[in-house]
């Protein structure tokens, strides 16, 4: 019986956190995670910014998903002050967010494959991560906080939506004729990830596991179909749902929503009304208040939101997809070898600047 | 063989000389390989060596007396007996090798893994004892087919490396060759095997403590590794009979270094297994070719 | 799911009201277990819940459940700062608790322990309670370091 940390600095870990794990052998007996060595304090920060200043804030809850976490802000606004959006703004909010999901889902495909130890896929993910940086930089003008949601609309509209066009249709490609054959019959990458870390319906039920990982246990849930915002219900795309619950499902799943984000991307791009991106001088808020959520990348984001009628809101609760599918990797550990422990708690793509705030 | 020939062999071809300018030249070519295949660049043909140096340059830790010298002398010892293996290897005619040196050999290669392993331990560190003990799994994972490889190739001959490729038919040693082309990657600590070397799961294994001159140690011996298992490999599988001294030579080279390309290559498209796939793998398919291999030498088909 | 059936299910006499944002409850002696009870059997998901301070410096707990196309929301309150567990029910709650403790000191009753999620062990909890008039400067530079202390003077 051993006690062997897991963090809180690990080469397999992008951020700090720790996972301490009692073995027997190489067998994982018990495991304790511990959170909040990122811990801002950003939820009481933003009830002491005005809502302008709040955006700001808000952004920089996460490093990879900052588009949703504005989005998510503006439409708690808006829901409380009952602004609308133009209809443009609601695809190019769609471009936005699905670009941002490519980059989140390529950037976890390739810390994957650097976990299982294949160090070209990662590279190959890299590389097609960087093309969709490209995108977003091309469309907000930044590669990581986009500044481009504002209560009532977008900041900046697509002007050259052929480019996006170009990037995308080249990231699907090269995803449909290597990534996803590489990653689903390569017969290491196949040894690595099928059967480890399971996790049951039961249990992401109780844990109220969200987004991939809960779509990998066959939960069939995904707020772009079930609560659609902004432009979904006029898109069509597939949700994909795997029964088996391994690591290995969730890699299927999450290569597969790459390619349903490539054509939401497209169609968006294709259907996008001519108009308006944004409503006039930013509204005042009244009194009241809001709980709203969205499929972020990693999962279903909330925001609850209370307003008290001044410049400032009264509180904002941030509850990320992260906090939600991170106990999970305590029973997903349980039996497991050590040597799985690394992937196992990266399958959930965990993201602890989201989780601690 | 006279002294001043065995004093060359020693330290210029195939010892130390060569080996030192082959080792880093090996491991660069598997590191460019390994970046061209990723879409990289890759570093400069003296990058390897400049490593060594700097780790050389550096300022070890302090560390108590007796665990810094056993810390110094594991390595120390590594490398020398590395370099002895690659120095018998019977390249030249003049260094035709003697009756058993197979012997010899394969125990100068164990020597390294299994100071590796004492060094995992003796660093005292968590992620060094994790490393050293999947480090000995390893040992004794691909040691079976390795050794009962080499046993099929040797079963005619008096057990001297310059006769085994001679001597074996040629069926028995495409099966063993096979099988010893198998566990090389694990010996090398390449993919899809590298598993006592996993950064992602614990960190640097068994060299984790390991800093400065003493990792320069444990570095070099695993340069000369290189050289000496590409050119036993490249020895076993050509027979070379009445050739020139100079073709020797080349083809020595040459085949060592191919079989450093594909082992990169190899080792760029997969990933890496967990142990005990990887234990089962060898005791399994590896073993399965090279016992089929040392059942065609018994039959003497 | 049928959705109705559930709400009346929960609270037959309950108030419901369908916001943009979902179904909402007030519903302060809501039996929390027996609710958590309920959506456990059903595969009801614990979404979140939500601590927000209400004015009279009681601390409203918003629980959500999802329930399909809407998030249910019931609202209660803490008394004296103590509302039951419902973690040994579902897991989910777990985390949220803890971290509801960190920042307004809440006790969940029946909990062996409520380790600090966010906080560090030798933190006192309620972080946001103790707080709660800090900050507020127009000045950002102000805001961002003075007052800022916890009770043993360590500044944070």
């Amino acid at each position: 019986m051993s006690k062997i940390p897991l963090g809180p600095f690990h080469p397999a870990l992008e951020e700090p956190y720790k996972i301490e794990v009692t073995c027997t052998g190489e067998t994982i007996t018990d495991a304790e995670i511990t959170v909040g060595f990122n811990f801002r304090g950003i939820e009481w920060l933003a009830e002491r910014k005005n809502y302008t200043q709040g955006i700001a804030l808000l952004e920089r809850v996460c490093g990879i998903c900052s588009n949703v976490h504005t989005m998510m802000f503006c439409r708690a606004v808006e829901s409380i002050g009952a602004i609308e959006v133009p209809e443009r703004a609601k695809y190019i909010r769609v471009v936005m967010a699905e670009a941002e999901r490519l980059h989140s889902h390529l950037l976890w495909a390739g810390v994957a494959c650097n976990l299982i130890g294949f160090e070209t896929l990662f590279m190959t993910c890299f590389s097609l991560r960087e093309q969709v940086m490209d995108v977003l930089e091309g469309i907000s003008g930044n590669r990581v906080n986009y500044a481009m949601n504002r209560p009532g609309g977008v900041n900046r509209d697509i002007t050259d939506p052929a480019s996006v066009l170009a990037a995308i249709r080249t990231i699907a490609d090269v995803t449909t004729k290597q990534l996803i054959p590489v990653l689903t019959t390569d017969p290491t990458v196949r040894a690595r990830c099928a059967g480890v870390g399971i996790l049951t319906r039961e249990d992401a039920i109780a844990y109220g596991a969200v987004g991939p990982m809960a779509r990998a246990s066959g939960i069939d849930i995904d707020l772009r179909k079930s609560a659609p915002y902004e432009a979904y219900d006029q898109l069509s795309f597939d949700v994909p749902v795997r029964q088996e619950g391994d690591v290995f499902a969730r890699i299927v799943i999450r290569a597969l929503e790459i390619l349903e984000s490539c054509k939401l991307i497209e169609q968006a791009i294709e259907m996008m009304p001519v108009g308006p991106i944004a409503g006039g001088l930013f509204p005042t808020v009244p009194e009241g208040e809001a709980c709203v959520r969205i499929e972020a990348p990693r999962g279903e984001v909330i925001y609850y939101m209370a307003s008290n009628g001044t410049d400032m809101p009264a509180r904002v609760r941030v509850r990320t997809p992260t906090f939600a599918n991170m106990p999970t990797a305590r029973v997903m550990a349980l039996g497991q070898g050590l040597s799985d422990l690394a992937l196992i708690q990266a399958s959930i793509d965990p993201c602890y600047s989201c989780t601690d705030r | 063989m006279t002294a001043s020939f065995g004093a060359i062999q020693l330290l210029v071809f195939p010892g130390l000389l060569y080996a030192f300018v082959a080792g880093f030249f090996m491991e660069w070519l598997q590191r460019k390989i390994n970046a061209r295949l990723q879409g990289r660049i890759g570093p400069p043909f003296y990058q390897p060596f400049f490593d060594f140096v700097k780790l050389l340059g550096k300022k070890p830790i302090p560390r108590p007396p007796l665990q810094g010298f056993i810390m110094t002398a594991l390595p120390a010892v590594s490398v020398v007996a590395t370099l002895g293996a690659v120095a018998i290897l019977p390249v030249l005619s003049t260094g035709i090798g003697f009756s058993g040196d197979v012997i010899l050999l394969v125990s100068l290669i164990e020597v390294g893994p299994l100071l590796a392993v004492l060094g995992g331990f003796a660093s005292r560190s968590l992620w060094g004892g994790l490393g050293a003990s999947r480090e000995a799994v390893m040992t004794a994972a691909y040691n079976l087919p390795f050794l009962t490889a080499l046993i099929a190739l040797a079963w005619n001959s008096d057990l001297s490396i310059g006769l085994l490729a001679t001597t074996a038919p040629w069926h028995v040693r495409l099966l063993a060759m096979a099988a010893i082309l198998l566990c090389l990657p694990a010996k090398l600590h390449l993919n899809p095997f590298s598993i006592s070397s996993a950064e992602q799961e614990i960190y640097a294994g068994a060299t984790t403590e390991y800093d400065g001159p003493r990792l320069a140690l444990w570095e070099l011996a695993h340069s000369f590794e290189w050289v000496a298992l590409t050119g036993l490999f490249a020895l076993l599988s050509v027979p070379m009979v009445g050739v020139a001294d100079l073709w020797r030579v080349l083809i020595f080279v040459g085949v060592s270094l191919a079989v450093v390309v594909v082992l990169s290559v190899a080792a760029a498209s997969t990933a890496r297994l967990k142990l005990a796939q990887t234990a089962r793998w060898f005791w399994l398919w590896g073993f399965l070719l090279a016992l089929s291999a040392l059942g065609l030498a018994l039959a003497g088909i | 799911m049928d959705v109705n059936a559930l709400l009346l299910e929960l609270n037959p006499q309950g108030a419901y009201e369908l916001r943009r944002d979902g179904y909402w409850l007030v519903w302060p002696e809501v039996d929390v277990r027996a609710m958590a009870r309920l959506m456990r059997s059903r595969e009801v998901r614990l979404a979140t819940m939500t601590g927000t301070p209400a004015a009279d410096g009681s601390l409203r707990v918003i629980y959500h459940w999802d329930v399909g196309a809407y998030l249910l929301n019931v609202e209660t309150t803490a008394t004296d700062g103590r509302l039951a567990t419902i973690a040994d029910i579902l897991p989910a709650a777990d985390w949220i608790e803890r971290e509801i403790r960190d920042y307004y000191a809440t006790e969940f009753v029946g909990r062996e322990t409520t380790a600090p999620l966010m906080l560090r062990d030798t933190d006192a909890p309620g972080l946001f309670s103790r707080t709660s008039d800090v900050g507020h400067q127009t000045d950002p530079a102000e805001t961002s370091r003075t007052t800022l202390a916890t009770k043993d003077g360590e500044s944070r």
